[in-house]
């Protein structure tokens, strides 16, 4: 199943530790932080846990109405999240996601995932980035949040593991949510992250998307991107208070980019995604 | 001619993409975030054209692996693409009551205004996100198959329909799903 040119990235990604500053002990632990997070739930009881998240953050702002854009962004990411390593249930089964990707009607710009293999993207962000590749890297990073086990982490981490019974309890159900589980879940969205988890994202996001065919530079041409945008604009606001500074996140990947992936190029797709986003317009 | 298509259809098809893939880009200016040289080719081997200062402005002209061509005034040349970023993003400008907003934001406050009622997802606007399953279930209309994620995922814009595809190859040589990775990795990297 493996082997060929792939172990060679797999390698060269694990080699490289914490990126600047960490140890490959670092990734470890975040590693198994994620997989003791797992531990907690069933495959489906995530999924239930996941549509809560959704349903909560789609009731922020709703979904675009524009098939042709969301069936675009659905087909990039599914061929992202597909590249992805199969994570084994408590069974030994392996885990498969039923993945649904959305794009927000807001300008602001910004991404999220659930557990359970939602994954968003707002119409802000689609307009800020300049290529499929750059799409790839943050669908690549969000998906990663949902391999990894970040929401469970922060579920566990937050001491909501109780309240996240309730919400699966309630969506398994078809029941509504209390006001204390919607509470919970804009909590986890405006706090973000473990930032350490973010880094992982973005490490993971890029390999994924160079599997995929994908420039591995599109995730980093993403970050400077939004570099450009102002923490005192509200269309970044969230963004820039739920993860670590765009400068410090090109700057970890460095490593990565300016080593073993050197010499890959890979696809940028710029014209596909010019002509999809006119669909906005 | 048919034939002959079928069997170089990928070599063709990556080409095309390698090609589009080297046309310059929309020229953006870009900021040099660490002091840098600027070289004459994407190598660290590379003769060094002049070095460029932490703020420095420049034109970003294409990317390649990790570095950046970029055109510094009459001058052009290669920077490490981790050592710049770019100033403005190349956003259209907001429409209607976004605009009002927006010029409320370049202002003195230091706090980001409320846009209750706009089209953000902000703080408040997510203290306030009552449940909306309905928007959740829409998303199964989305939903694509992994087929059609594989056939469009190679299908490069530039690649004449008909011609083989990543989709192809892998339903002839593969079914796993980390294979498929692979496959991808060697035509857009490795291949050639």
């Amino acid at each position: 199943m493996s082997g060929g040119g792939l172990s060679g990235l797999s390698s060269a990604l694990g080699g490289l530790g914490g990126g600047s500053g960490g140890t490959a002990s670092g990734i470890q632990n975040v590693v198994q932080g994620a997989s003791a997070a797992f531990k907690d739930y069933s495959p489906q009881e995530e999924r239930e846990l996941g549509s809560g998240f959704a349903s909560v953050l789609l009731g922020a702002r709703p979904l675009v109405r524009n098939d042709q854009l969301q069936r675009y962004v659905n087909r990039v990411g599914l061929w992202v999240a597909e590249q992805t390593d199969s994570r084994k249930d408590a069974q030994g089964r392996p885990v498969v996601y039923d993945w649904r990707f959305g794009v927000i009607d807001s300008d602001a710009v910004n991404a999220y995932a659930t557990p359970g293999g939602y994954v968003f993207v707002t119409k802000g962000l689609l307009h800020t980035l300049h290529s499929e590749a750059e799409l790839a890297g943050v669908l690549g990073h969000e998906i990663t949040h949902v391999v990894h086990g970040h929401y469970l982490a922060a579920v566990k981490k937050g001491g909501f593991a109780q309240m996240a019974g309730g919400i699966i309890e309630a969506r398994s159900g078809n029941g509504a949510l209390s006001g204390a589980m919607i509470n919970m879940v804009r909590n986890i969205y405006a706090k973000g992250l473990d930032q350490s988890d973010e880094y992982d994202a973005d490490r993971y996001g890029m390999l994924w998307a160079a599997r995929a065919g994908y420039a591995p530079s599109g995730l980093i041409r993403s970050l400077q991107a939004v570099a450009g945008g102002s923490a005192q604009d509200a269309n970044y606001q969230m963004l820039m208070a739920t993860h670590p500074p765009a400068q410090e996140r090109i700057a970890r990947l460095n490593p990565l980019v300016a080593g073993k992936f050197a010499g890959i190029d890979g696809m940028s797709n710029e014209a596909r995604y010019r002509t999809a986003l006119r669909a906005l317009d | 001619m048919t034939g002959l298509r079928q069997r170089s259809g990928w070599h063709a098809w990556v080409l095309a993409v390698l090609m589009a893939w080297s046309l310059p880009a929309v020229a953006q200016t870009h900021e040099v975030t660490t002091a840098t040289p600027l070289r004459a080719t994407p190598s660290l081997n590379s003769m060094v054209l002049r070095q460029l200062a932490v703020g420095a402005p420049v034109q970003a002209v294409q990317t390649q692996g990790g570095w950046l061509k970029v055109k510094v005034g009459e001058q052009q040349g290669w920077v490490r693409l981790t050592h710049v970023h770019a100033v403005a993003p190349a956003r259209p400008a907001p429409q209607g009551a976004g605009n009002a907003l927006a010029s409320l934001f370049t202002g003195s406050s230091t706090a980001p205004t409320a846009t209750t009622g706009t089209r953000g997802l902000t703080q408040e606007q997510l203290a306030n996100a009552q449940p909306a399953p309905q928007e959740v279930q829409r998303l199964d209309r989305y939903a694509v198959s992994a087929a059609d994620a594989g056939s469009s995922r190679v299908a490069a814009g530039s690649a004449p329909p008909g011609s083989a595809t990543m989709t192809e190859r892998r339903n002839e040589n593969h079914s796993g799903r980390a294979l498929a990775g692979h496959r991808c990795l060697r035509c857009g990297a490795g291949g050639l």
